[in-house]
C-alpha cells in the first residue's frame, strides 16, 4: 500500500511530458487557423470600396452615380486607432 | 469604428452602397496615419469639411458625407454617433436613392480584402498579423440585426496588420550557415512585433519599442529538402511616451519552414496565445501570405 502512494506520489509531481516539435508546429498551426479574422470580422469588406476620393469622383463622372465618403481617424480597414 | 462593426455590416447598407454609390473611406491626417495619406486625399478631405460647413450641412471629422454624382459637391451628411444607428444611415441613403433617381446596379469597384496593399515590391514576404482579446475570439453579429440603436463597437472585431518584408530584410531570417540557434536580428522582428497589441484607442505604432533579442531560433529537424526552425522568446515592449512602464508582455512561439537549396522561406508562424496588454489578455497571429491570396485568388 505504502509502496503504491509513493509511487502515485511520484508521479504527480513529474514534469508534464513536452510535446514534440512535430506536435508543436501542429498546435501552432491550428491555433493560428482558428485566430484568423471571421467573415463577420470582414463584413465590410463586401463593400465595394473606391480606392480613394479622387477615384470615386471620377466613377461618379462615368457612372452617375452619387458618392459616399466616411472620413474618420485611424485606420478603419485594419481594425486599428 | 462602431459604423464598421454596426451599419457597415449591415446586410442593407452594404447592399445601397454596393449597388447606388460609389463608397469611399478616408483616414485623414493624423498621429497614426502619418505617411497613409496621400496629399490629394488630404486636400479632398479638407474640401469637403469645409464646403459642407459653408452649406451648414453639418460638419465632423468623423463623419459621414454625401458627394453629387459628376461634381462631386456636398449635398448630405451625417455625424458618426447618429449614423451608427442603422435605420439614421439607411434613411439618409435611401432620401439620396431618391433624390437622384438612382438605378441600382452592381458594385463599380469589386469588393477585396482592405488588409493588404496594393503594390508589393517584387521577392517580398507579406505576413498577414490578426489581433483580439482573449474571451472575444468570435464578433457575431446577431442573425436579427437591431437596426434603430447602436449595436456594434469598435473593439467588436480583429485587428489585422500587413507587413512587408524586402528580399534584404526576409534572408535575415534564414539560418546563418553553420549555426543551429541563433537570435533573430532585431531590426526586422522589430516591424512584426510592434503589432503585438490588441485594439485600443489612441495610440500611435511609432512609439513602440521592442525589448532586445526577443526571439531565439533553432533548428528542429533538418534534410536536403527541408529545414525546420522553431522559435521562442518573450516579448516586452514599452512606448517612448513611458520608457519605464511595460506596455505589451507576451510569450511568443513559432516556427520557419525553408527551403535549403533555394534559401528561401516556405512558411513563417508566430503566435501570442497569453500576451498582457496593461491587464488586458490578447492573442496574436502571424503567418506568412501565399502570392495567391494576396492577388484575391484564394481565402486564408
Amino acid at each position: 500500500m505504502m509502496s503504491i502512494a509513493v509511487f502515485l506520489a511520484a508521479l504527480a509531481v513529474q514534469e508534464p511530458t513536452k510535446a514534440s516539435p512535430g506536435d508543436e508546429v501542429a498546435r501552432i498551426e491550428q491555433w493560428i487557423r482558428d485566430w484568423q479574422p471571421t467573415a463577420e470580422d470582414r463584413r465590410f469588406e463586401e463593400i465595394g470600396w473606391a480606392k480613394d476620393i479622387p477615384e470615386a469622383i471620377r466613377l461618379s463622372k462615368q457612372h452617375a452615380r452619387p458618392i459616399f465618403v466616411f472620413t474618420h481617424k485611424g485606420r478603419m480597414n485594419l481594425g486599428r486607432q | 469604428m462602431s459604423l464598421r462593426a454596426g451599419p457597415l455590416s449591415d446586410e442593407k447598407v452594404i447592399g445601397l452602397l454596393n449597388g447606388c454609390f460609389i463608397p469611399v473611406y478616408a483616414p485623414y491626417t493624423s498621429e497614426e496615419t502619418v505617411g497613409v495619406v496621400s496629399t490629394e486625399e488630404e486636400k479632398e478631405i479638407q474640401r469637403i469639411w469645409g464646403e459642407s460647413l459653408a452649406k451648414k450641412l453639418g460638419y465632423g471629422m468623423v463623419h459621414v458625407y454625401l458627394l453629387e454624382a459628376g461634381s462631386g459637391s456636398v449635398f448630405d451628411s451625417m455625424g458618426v454617433v447618429k449614423a451608427s444607428v442603422t435605420n439614421n444611415l439607411l434613411d439618409l441613403l435611401n432620401r439620396a436613392v431618391e433624390k437622384y433617381k438612382v438605378k441600382p446596379g452592381k458594385p463599380l469597384v469589386k469588393p477585396t480584402r482592405q488588409v493588404f496593399p496594393s503594390d508589393v515590391p517584387p521577392n517580398s514576404m507579406v505576413l498577414h498579423l490578426t489581433a483580439r482579446d482573449l474571451g472575444r475570439p468570435k464578433f457575431e453579429i446577431p442573425t436579427v440585426k437591431n437596426r434603430d440603436c447602436n449595436v456594434g463597437s469598435w473593439n467588436n472585431f480583429a485587428s489585422e496588420n500587413s507587413i512587408v518584408l524586402e528580399k534584404a530584410e526576409w534572408t535575415k531570417l534564414l539560418p546563418p550557415a553553420g549555426q543551429k540557434t541563433w537570435t533573430l536580428p532585431q531590426e526586422v522582428v522589430s516591424k512584426f512585433l510592434v503589432y503585438f497589441y490588441p485594439q485600443i484607442e489612441a495610440n500611435v505604432v511609432s512609439n513602440h519599442r521592442v525589448n532586445e533579442a526577443p526571439l531565439k531560433a533553432s533548428i528542429v529537424s533538418s534534410d536536403k529538402d527541408s529545414i525546420r526552425v522553431q522559435l521562442e522568446g518573450q516579448l516586452q515592449m514599452k512606448r517612448v511616451q513611458d520608457p519605464t512602464a511595460v506596455f505589451v508582455d507576451a510569450p511568443l512561439v513559432g516556427y520557419i519552414d525553408v527551403d535549403p537549396a533555394k534559401r528561401r522561406i516556405r512558411s513563417f508562424r508566430l503566435m501570442t496565445e497569453s500576451g498582457n496588454c496593461n491587464g488586458r489578455k490578447f492573442g496574436v497571429a502571424v503567418r506568412s501570405v501565399e502570392a495567391e491570396e494576396l492577388a484575391g485568388k484564394t481565402k486564408p
